[in-house]
């Protein structure tokens, strides 16, 4: 029983991370509907840059989130604006483009940092409660606090302010959120700056448990488009919950199975719930397509 | 008095269909005008040209002096021309009053948010009994007069109707003309009408054009143009 509850909270515990990669995906597949295969490689930039300011000035990964987050907002938008916007009338386009991005900022890390691995290791990452019979890694436990408070944060922003409605009225209907006067543009950057700035939440959180290497969004970047599907395509609670169930189920199929068949069987849950419940457990049927009524 | 739209010699369509040809069209300040005409004629296809949601291929749209194609699609609201698209077109899993907030999104409303919405619900009284109520969920007549609203939250000088009778049952149809009718002298602003429902909207427009293929045939007070044989014959099966 003790092992199991261990290998839920790891799973939990794991979850929290996936939720918080997925969650950035979310929101540009959400709203521009494009499915941004670059976001792993995103997390993975975040994660250099973090590990610059831990290596040149000596910041804790923690501190240099203020500096990071802003500095991946603002990469985020120039990835609107550069690669994505240029083919906005080419949503197949946009897709294919995100994959060529994932290249170029894999082989541009890899040149820069000639494929030597780098870790961050502080105090804190060897640092583990135990509460009763459970062993809880402290950084883990605090990548899952933040990544709740982010979804539920980013949920509130999006059902209550203007700007949150304006965002939703376009998934909803772009061409009569123009008639409201909402500029198109301007939202879909501040999506893609968000969805950038999350993926700089996340290497913060991660720096203490990974090692660095340009591959590293990989290990992202697909659980998160199985969260994304299980979590229902635009819901932000969907991405939250999907992410915390994958991680759950990942690390029992691990321990319970086979170690190298754990994600072979998110991958079946995933092709499951396609079959199943094409919305996802928090998604709308339909909703992928609503953002896609080209007529006024 | 402000709400004055000028159209001259406008041609739009999509891609290399052209739908609209050598377009011209005044709505004067506080006026009401109609165009009538069959499914396809290109009705729709004019609003949206006005609204800014399909470039223009040649001629000009001034609305209160401004070339509206040296704006961004987004800004036109602000200006004073809202829209109300063919069906209501709302956000269909947001509530009835999200609409609303959304009809008064651009920047120009903000020190008159509250009282407009105040109006609306006074105006609609059966939208502040659905408000929490998501839109996709309204009957037709609600969801017309919902998407009328979200519109009026902008406050417009000139209002865009496109079709606001379609699927509407014959008692709905009343209250939503009257409605209409009545926004020039309550609100005093210009009201620009497509219909297929010619009996109505000629009874109430000052003026109406009737489109054909994509061109104007004819053009007259609403009153002449219900006497109009050629109109009587083709629109109103008489």
């Amino acid at each position: 029983m003790d092992t199991f509850l261990n290998i839920l909270v790891a799973g939990l515990l794991l979850g929290g991370i996936y939720s918080l990669v997925s969650i950035g995906l979310n929101l540009v597949f959400g709203v521009l509907r494009v499915v941004n295969f670059a976001h792993g490689a995103v997390v993975m930039v975040a994660l250099y840059v973090t590990y610059f300011f831990y290596a040149v000035f000596g910041l804790d990964p923690y501190i240099a989130v203020v500096l990071v987050v802003p500095i991946m907002f603002v990469f985020g938008m120039g990835i609107y604006w550069f690669i994505l916007r240029p083919l906005q009338d080419e949503p197949m386009m946009q897709t294919f483009a995100t994959f060529g991005l994932l290249i170029v900022l894999q082989n541009t890390v890899l040149a820069i940092t000639r494929g030597e691995p780098h870790s961050m290791n502080t105090e804190l990452s060897r640092l583990v409660f135990s509460i009763g019979p459970l062993n809880v890694s402290a950084v883990r436990a605090l990548s899952l606090v933040v990544a709740t408070i982010i979804a539920g944060g980013l949920a509130a922003a999006l059902r209550y302010t203007l700007t949150g409605k304006a965002i939703r009225g376009l998934i909803q209907d772009r061409p009569v959120g123009v008639l409201m006067g909402i500029n198109v543009r301007q939202m879909y950057t501040l999506c893609v700056g968000m969805s950038a700035a999350l993926a700089g939440v996340a290497a913060a959180l991660l720096a203490p448990i990974y090692s660095l290497s340009p591959g590293l969004g990989d290990d992202f970047i697909l659980p998160a488009f199985a969260v994304v599907v299980l979590g229902g395509l635009g819901s932000t609670m969907g991405a939250y919950f999907g992410g915390l169930l994958v991680g759950i189920i990942e690390a029992l199929a691990g321990f319970y199975i086979d170690p190298t068949l754990k994600q072979a069987i998110w991958f079946l849950v995933f092709i499951a719930v396609l079959i199943l419940r094409p919305s996802g457990l928090m998604g709308r049927l339909g909703a992928e397509e609503v953002g896609l009524r080209g007529n006024a | 008095m402000s709400g004055h739209l000028k159209l001259a010699g406008v041609a739009a369509g999509y891609g290399q269909v052209r739908v609209l040809r050598d377009i011209d069209l005044e709505v004067p300040a506080g006026g009401l005008v109609a165009v009538i005409g069959a499914n396809g004629a290109g009705k729709t296809t004019l609003l949206r040209a006005i609204a800014g949601l399909i470039p223009c291929a040649a001629g000009t749209i001034a609305f209160d002096g401004t070339v509206l194609a040296r704006l961004s699609d987004y800004q036109i609201v602000g200006r004073g021309l809202a829209m109300v698209p063919e069906g209501g077109r709302l956000f269909p899993f947001m509530t009835v009053l999200e609409n609303l907030e959304l009809g008064a999104y651009h920047s120009g409303t903000k020190p008159h948010r509250k009282r407009e919405l105040a109006d609306m619900l006074e105006l609609f009284p059966i939208l502040a009994d659905r408000r929490r109520q998501m839109a996709g969920s309204l009957s037709g007549g609600e969801r017309q007069m919902c998407a009328i609203a979200r519109a009026l939250m902008s406050r417009p000088t000139l209002l865009m109707l496109d079709e606001p009778s379609l699927g509407l049952a014959p008692m709905m149809v009343e209250k939503v003309f009257t409605l209409i009718a009545g926004l020039p002298r309550l609100r005093g602003m210009s009201v620009l009408l497509v219909e297929q429902n010619v009996q109505d909207a000629l009874e109430m427009a000052d003026t109406a054009y009737v489109l054909e293929r994509g061109m104007f045939v004819k053009c007259g007070a609403g009153k002449d143009l219900l006497d109009d044989p050629e109109v009587q014959g083709a629109y109103l099966g008489l």
